[in-house]
């Protein structure tokens, strides 16, 4: 099955959230409604999603989770086993590290204000880090401008921005780019996981 | 006396002047003040932030010069000599130092001031190469992610090797080669890297003052009205160490035991070690209290210091301490970290103590804090007899704080289905994805095998205010088969477990939960303060033994669901709504008895006042539970409309009341709007010697008014959600839960100019000795609890989850002024 671009990152939104709305996927995507409504629809008719009511699209079990990781295989089997996107996971998994520390840190700091200054630096390097990387994987652009969208909320003082789940926040996006990564290069995230602990 | 006159030993500065010497200088110049041991430090006062930002081209000349004399003021404190060779090097840290911290200020950088001959010396003084390479490379890390934005685990690894090296056989040429490593690294990631500590210390400084001016600073200032030309102070001071000498060691003492808040002197050191080895956990220290000897003085010593210090700062304290040498220096000062419960003992004890006021006290407390004290959770008893009888199934790294019980689930999609039939699950899972978030969401509490305290699944679960346990290496979840192993034991999926977000502890089957007595008692005479302040009372929406005030608005539907009666009072209804003829059997006979045995189930709990909120057909929730609901004649939806079904709810609770001697027991309307309609309740409630009419006001014009049901002095409660509702145009449907979570609840008054005007004009001029009550379903902030005080209301009702907040925010309210004084 070869879907294009375009059409993978609606799939892809869905993969990762499992059930999402059709106003999430554009703001995941970047996309308008209307791309996103008639992406949708194709993914429908390829068996992969299913329109479940109320403007919610949910991920076919399992045809549509299998769908999606052979879609990745497609899309990204020369990436895997590249030395230079090798350096670049290396490179996140290091970020990744020390903002789950970060973060952890601010949560139990009772949101201690140096504390998020660390936490947003780390940001700011992931924001240049995919910005980089995006010339290897456009889509990555995205992640960069939601996380920056994000810091933008944050350093207005809105701190549930941080951590929130009904938010596009900082962890929201980043758990997000963390699964969207280790997907690309086909690792598990219990090998991924197990290695870090 | 300096050239610049910006540069200040911090034993000559005022301690009270934050503004010019920023918190850090402040705070050390009291302790000065107050003849403790601290390194020496001076301070560049915040005027220097300005100059800085307005040359823009490094330190001023005469700045530079004054930094000179000033370090050689510290040398000749310290006996040691930075940057140069003779005997042990001087070691400074380099602090920002604005009244607030703020995002985008550089905050610390610390053991600035080695270079390669530094290296030697030190290693020659102390005897401990490994620690002098430690600590050179943990500058390093700092300089290159505070200073030069370089990220510090990726330089820590590229000099991985070289460190290793020197810690291992530490020469001139082991050194040599550690620093050519870091320069290369540093280089290769574009920055200049110089190696001389005179010059690393301008650059931070220099550093420092830049933060001041960073796009983030200026925006959190903008946000927080802070303004930007207040600038920062750097305070620079001497570090000591603590495997200097014979007598060597570092640690943290809390002034009060910072999970209980008694209060006696708590916390451990390491002898022969830094604060930071502590803080790691790298090395097992030893507990104050069971120090000896020369320690063991010192402890004493650092005893007394701690209550001098409790006394200037009228708080519990955090204190970091070395020991260089024999002598003990304070190094770091803060109002202590605390658990929720410590909070309470503390407050109260401080006050109690006359070291501040019962207004502070209460303000020394958050709202949050308070909901943490009267969470309920597991019995120390039962946990014990648990553990006895080896029903503590496994352990794990605790991630997030909390106590559930609930039926174990693998799948995120069955824990989701579980919880929306209203059962609790707890999630184990082999780690977590964000596909599985809307199984955390749905459960109590979640468990994974793999991943630390500071894994996604530790990030969320904290974010949820939910039990977390990790790293529960000993589970084998077998997603297949629907079962996880531990040990030789398999257990299905539908397991009850209980989960101990604190200790990291899972049981087998489901543990009783409770108020621990003691806390809840402690928590009470300080809410008692905050009632006292505020004048207030807060009734809980809910019958339980904690609502002294009284219990209200409770819901006659929410006491047959208690009941579990509801089914069948719905079916009644029901009948009702499909014939309004239907015979009195299937409708009066079935109500007046399901309805009396509730009450007659509930009445006994608690006899302070109670008030009933009777059922009403206008509501989602009837529209959503009778079948019928669309068969209704419009004027039957009216709060009188249907008499059959009204007519028998009131006489069920008049039997029940006879039938369990019970007092005080008030019957309110739902959805009242006019004085008459009050007057035909208020007849039909009489009509049972023993009942009290009132009503429940939902709607604005209700509220508008409300002078003219007051003649009455009947009870009158606003339903202030059920208002902003109507009067804001929102659909009354019940969300599915987790949407409800997110709703944001309606925080200020301002969030709705109508409302306002609408209570305000209600309130002004109404008879004074009237009951008028809020009812408040959802949980107030601050602001909205301030606004509704002012307006003059001294009567709440709230759900119990959220009274402890509500009677602590009323008495913040009426506090603040004082509590700042």
């Amino acid at each position: 099955m070869n879907i294009p671009d375009e059409e993978f990152t609606v799939l892809n939104a869905v993969y990762l959230r499992k059930m999402v709305t059709v106003e999430a996927i554009t703001m995941i995507t970047g996309l308008d409604q209307e791309t996103v409504a008639g992406h949708a629809t194709a993914l429908a008719g390829r068996g992969l999603i299913a329109d479940v009511g109320g403007g919610n699209w949910m991920l076919e079990q399992p045809e549509g989770v299998r769908g999606a990781v052979d879609a990745y295989g497609e899309r990204y089997a020369d990436l895997r086993g590249d030395v230079e996107v090798e350096a670049w996971y290396q490179r996140f998994e290091s970020l990744n590290a020390q903002f789950l520390r970060a973060i952890s840190a601010w949560q139990t700091s009772g949101e201690d204000e140096a504390v998020l200054d660390k936490l947003l630096r780390l940001v700011d390097r992931q924001i240049k880090a995919l910005t980089a990387f995006a010339a290897t994987v456009p889509r990555y652009q995205r992640y960069a401008e939601r996380l920056t969208a994000a810091l933008d909320q944050v350093e207005a003082g809105h701190a549930d921005y941080v951590t929130s789940l009904s938010r596009d926040s900082i962890h929201t996006v980043w758990f997000e780019l963390h699964e969207d990564i280790l997907t690309v290069l086909g690792r598990p995230r219990d090998i991924a996981e197990s290695e870090q602990s | 006396v300096t050239i610049s006159g910006l540069v200040h030993d911090v034993a000559a500065i005022d301690g009270q002047d934050v503004a010019r010497f920023g918190g850090k200088a402040a705070g050390l110049s009291r302790m000065v003040g107050l003849r403790l041991p601290v390194p020496p430090a001076f301070v560049i006062e915040t005027a220097a932030c300005r100059m800085y930002q307005g040359t823009g081209d490094g330190l001023p000349e005469d700045l530079r010069q004054d930094l000179r004399s000033a370090v050689a003021v510290l040398e000749s404190k310290s006996g040691k000599s930075f940057g140069g060779v003779d005997g042990v090097p001087l070691l400074v840290s380099v602090r920002s130092g604005a009244q607030v911290s703020m995002p985008g200020m550089m905050d610390t950088v610390l053991n600035l001031g080695l270079d390669v001959p530094g290296v030697l010396a030190l290693a020659a003084a102390c005897d401990d190469a490994p620690f002098v390479v430690d600590t050179w490379a943990r500058f390093w890390t700092m300089y290159a992610d505070i200073v030069l934005d370089v990220d510090p685990d990726l330089l820590g690894r590229a000099i991985e090797h070289q460190r290793a090296r020197a810690a291992d056989n530490l020469t001139e040429q082991t050194a040599i080669e550690l620093q050519t490593a870091v320069v290369e690294h540093l280089v290769g990631e574009g920055c200049v890297a110089t190696t001389d500590p005179w010059e690393q210390l301008d650059a931070t400084i220099g550093a420092v003052f830049a933060s001041w001016d960073s796009r983030r600073a200026r925006t959190y200032r903008f946000h927080h009205g802070i303004p930007d030309d207040l600038g920062t102070a750097v305070t620079i001071q001497a570090m000591v160490f603590g495997n200097l000498g014979q007598v060597a060691g570092s640690g943290v003492a809390f002034t009060r035991d910072p999970s209980t808040g008694q209060a006696e002197l708590y916390g451990e050191f390491l002898a022969g070690g830094q604060g930071e080895d502590v803080v790691a956990g790298t090395a097992t220290p030893t507990k104050l209290r069971e120090a000896t000897g020369t320690w063991k003085v010192l402890v004493e010593e650092l005893t007394g210091m701690g209550r001098t210090l409790e006394l200037e700062y009228r708080d519990a304290l955090d204190i970091e301490f070395t020991v260089e040498d024999g002598k003990l220096y304070l190094l770091q000062v803060r109002p202590a970290k605390r658990t929720a419960d410590a909070a309470v003992t503390i407050a109260l004890d401080l006050a109690n103590f006359d070291i501040i006021t019962r207004s502070e006290a209460l303000h020394r407390v958050g709202a949050d804090q308070v909901a943490a004290v009267v969470t309920p959770r597991f019995d120390t008893k039962a946990l014990q007899d648990a553990r006895a009888a080896g029903r503590l199934l496994a352990s794990g790294i605790p991630a997030s704080p909390g106590h559930a019980v609930g039926m174990a689930t693998l799948d995120p999609d069955r824990a989701a289905q579980l919880a929306a039939e209203g059962q609790p699950a707890v999630l184990v899972r082999p780690t977590t994805s964000p596909q599985d978030l809307h199984g955390m969401i749905a459960a109590e509490a979640v468990v994974t095998q793999r991943g630390g305290a500071t894994s996604h699944a530790a990030v969320v679960s904290r974010a949820l205010d939910k039990a977390c346990v990790v790293g529960c290496e000993t589970i084998e979840v077998d997603l297949e088969q629907r079962r996880f192993t531990i040990g030789r034991v398999s257990y299905q999926e539908g397991t009850w477990l209980s989960v101990d977000g604190t200790s990291g502890e899972i049981y087998l089957d489901q543990l009783p939960r409770g108020l621990p007595e003691g806390e809840a008692a402690t928590l009470n005479t300080l809410l008692a303060w905050a009632d006292g302040a505020s004048d207030s009372e807060v009734w809980l929406s809910a019958a339980d033994p904690r609502g002294q005030s009284g219990a209200g608005v409770v819901g006659l539907v929410d006491v047959l669901v208690a009941a579990a009666r509801l089914e069948e009072f719905v079916a009644a209804v029901d009948r009702f709504a499909k014939d309004p003829a239907a015979p009195v059997h299937e409708v009066e006979d079935v109500i007046v008895e399901v309805v009396r045995t509730a009450c007659e189930e509930l009445f006994p709990v608690s006899a302070a006042p109670l008030h009933l909120r009777m059922p009403s057909l206008y509501t989602a929730r009837a529209r959503r539970l009778l079948t019928h609901w669309t068969s209704l004649a419009p004027h039957q939806l009216r709060p009188l409309g249907a008499p059959r079904i009204l007519e028998s709810c009131v006489r069920a609770v008049g039997l029940a009341v006879e039938a369990t001697d019970r007092e005080d027991v008030t019957l309110l309307l739902a959805g009242v709007g006019s004085a008459p309609e009050l007057t035909t309740f208020a007849n039909l409630v009489h009509g049972h010697p023993r009942l009290e009419p009132g009503a429940v006001l939902q709607s604005a014009a209700a509220v508008f008014g409300l002078r003219g049901l007051t003649p009455a002095r009947l009870p009158l409660w606003i339903d202030l959600p059920a208002v902003f509702r109507t009067v804001e145009g929102r659909v009354d449907d019940l969300l599915p839960a987790a949407a409800e979570e997110e709703a944001p609840p309606e925080d200020t008054l301002a969030a709705s100019p109508l409302v306002e005007l609408v209570l305000k004009h209600a309130l002004e001029g109404a008879d004074p000795n009237a009951f008028i009550g809020v009812d408040l379903s959802t949980p107030a902030g601050a602001t909205l609890v301030g606004e509704l005080h002012g307006l003059g209301l001294r009567r709440y009702a709230g759900a119990p989850v959220h009274a402890e907040k509500l009677r602590l925010r009323l008495g913040q309210h009426t506090t603040k002024e004082e509590s700042h004084g």
